[in-house]
């Protein structure tokens, strides 16, 4: 039988700058006219300044863990052959501290930690979509199991 | 121009609260209205304004007007909302009759949320992006890494708690037995007759971590209403009133999000900490001159952040305060009487406005509150927007 695929992501006008980014494996954020903060969500204005100017900017994926949950029992059943997973919620060290949740790659539960520095990696889920996704900071591809 | 003691609720009503009614989501509301009309002594036309609030799962006031065969409505309101407006609705009414657009207005929340659609379901998913209820980002943002249920949302903002104040499994599971204990003496729960120890709740399978199965709430299916009217007719009514000393439906900065919002700046917090200073302003009273609280619990955890921004505690306390015995039946505020969305049953939060209601009127049986005079019931689980109320009787 042919394992169920997760939910695939719809883009909007407003958040296709971030997908494509995603595609090229680069994380692009929405940076304020009036304070300068980056955002994450894609939205219409700043929630720090309510400022409706920006412009997109490729930013580092570099961050650090600001919650998770380790999901053991879900009602998809794409995500139930998955269990258990890890969903991190990053703040990102770029000016605002926007947080990005993604799924959280070679690291078991119990050795996630809170602050633990993480990079941003963009796994292809089809031609057009690629999904972030966190792996511990530092740790060569290579060496992932 | 304040709210407070302009209006009370003198009738309550309800249907029982089962995992599958075999009933339309139509006929339960109309049982639970008729109820709280008799309860009010009232007559059925009397009733001239109507508000609920649901997620695409009650049923609009147009209909339960209808089946009341009401000749005038002269307010209503439909909420396209979650529980965070469980005590908002209340608000409103109060509001409308305060105001003169309605004398008598009914206050209820009907849901098959066991046999219909459940949370977090796929039929829920697609509820939420066909209404937008949230906005178009939780379905691009969220729901392909697989937060798609509530559960999972809560967990995040719960293990951002246990991050910063060193909240544990154990004091959640405290919430969700304290709450057990207090059903025992409510033949209306759900989980009446099944009592859980903290073995029990510790036993129980992980669902998202922090949450265990017994850290989520019920699924149920059934209604309640109320009956807001003003305070000079309240008093020659059947029931002795329970009057609103007031009611705020607010938020914080950045809060965007209907459970997890991806812009607030302080997850292990509520929007409790935003509306408090407002809530206890209109009422007249502090923290401590509230005898009672139901406290919106969706999760284990929502209790606890809603003990420290309501003031029942120090901020980051509310997990030893529990542990403690803090809000047992016997402790400094007892809270969720007759066992909360956790072990009564979720009708979304309104039940506990019910439950409020009946112990200012002094009828809690085995789990009356002694000398219970003010008391308080919230709508919001540990998100930056909600509201409660604060009843006296």
């Amino acid at each position: 039988m042919e394992t169920p695929r997760p939910i695939r992501p719809k883009p909007t006008a407003m958040s296709q700058p971030f997908w494509d980014g995603a595609r090229v494996g680069e994380l692009r954020l929405q940076c304020c006219s009036g304070c300068g903060a980056h955002r994450f969500y894609p939205s219409a204005g700043c929630h720090k300044c309510g400022d409706d100017g920006y412009d997109w900017r490729a930013v580092p994926g570099r961050g650090h863990v600001y919650t998770w949950t380790v999901i053991r029992r879900a009602l998809d059943p794409a995500f139930q052959a998955r269990v258990p997973f890890t969903v991190a919620v990053v703040a990102l060290d770029v000016a605002g501290r926007p947080l990005l949740p993604g799924t959280m790659l070679d690291c078991a539960p119990e050795d996630l930690r809170a602050d633990m520095a993480v990079d941003i990696a963009f796994e292809p889920y089809d031609d057009d979509i690629s999904l972030p996704c966190w792996r511990p900071a530092g740790e060569p591809e290579e060496e992932k199991t | 121009m304040t709210l407070r003691d302009k209006t009370a609720i003198v009738g309550i009503g309800m249907t029982d609260y089962t995992r599958n009614s075999g009933r339309t989501v139509e006929a339960l509301a109309l049982e639970a209205a008729k109820a709280a009309v008799a309860d009010a002594g009232l007559k059925t036309a009397d009733i001239d304004g109507l508000v609920t609030y649901g997620l695409g799962d009650t049923i609009s006031t147009n209909v339960l007007a209808t089946d009341l065969g009401l000749a005038r409505v002269r307010h209503y309101a439909d909420y396209n909302a979650g529980g965070n407006m469980a005590a908002g609705v209340v608000t409103h009414a109060a509001m409308a009759v305060a105001s003169g657009m309605a004398d008598c207005v009914l206050v209820y929340r009907a849901l098959n949320g066991a046999s219909g659609m459940r949370y977090g379901g796929e039929a829920f998913a697609e509820m939420l992006s066909r209404t937008s209820v949230h906005s178009d980002a939780e379905g691009q943002f969220l729901a392909p890494l697989g937060i798609t249920m509530p559960a999972q949302e809560f967990a995040l903002m719960c293990q951002r708690h246990m991050i910063r104040y060193g909240t544990t499994h154990e004091q959640l599971g405290t919430v969700a037995t304290i709450c057990r204990e207090n059903a025992q003496a409510n033949p209306q729960a759900q989980m009446h007759g099944r009592p859980m120890s903290l073995d029990d709740y510790l036993d129980a399978p992980w669902i998202a971590e922090p949450f265990r199965i017994y850290d989520c709430c019920l699924m149920t299916d059934g209604a309640c209403a109320l009956i807001v009217t003003g305070a000079e007719r309240a008093r020659d009514l059947a029931r002795a009133p329970a009057y609103v000393m007031a009611g705020v439906t607010g938020a914080g900065p950045a809060n965007r999000g209907l459970m997890w919002g991806n812009y607030w700046d302080d997850h292990a917090s509520s929007y409790a900490a935003h509306i408090k200073d407002d809530l206890y302003a209109m009422a007249g009273v502090g923290p401590a001159d509230i005898d009672l609280a139901q406290l919106y619990d969706c999760f284990s955890y929502s209790v606890i952040a809603q003990l420290e921004d309501y003031g029942f505690c120090a901020k980051g306390e509310g997990g030893p305060f529990v542990e403690a015995g803090g809000i047992r039946l016997d402790g400094e505020i007892p809270v969720n009487t007759g066992g909360g969305l956790l072990s009564e049953g979720y009708i979304h939060g309104l039940n506990g406005v019910v439950e409020l209601v009946g112990q200012l009127r002094g009828d809690g049986g085995g789990r009356q509150v002694a000398g219970a005079e003010i008391g308080m019931a919230t709508a919001g689980g540990a998100s930056p927007n909600g509201g409660a109320v604060i009843l006296r009787n």
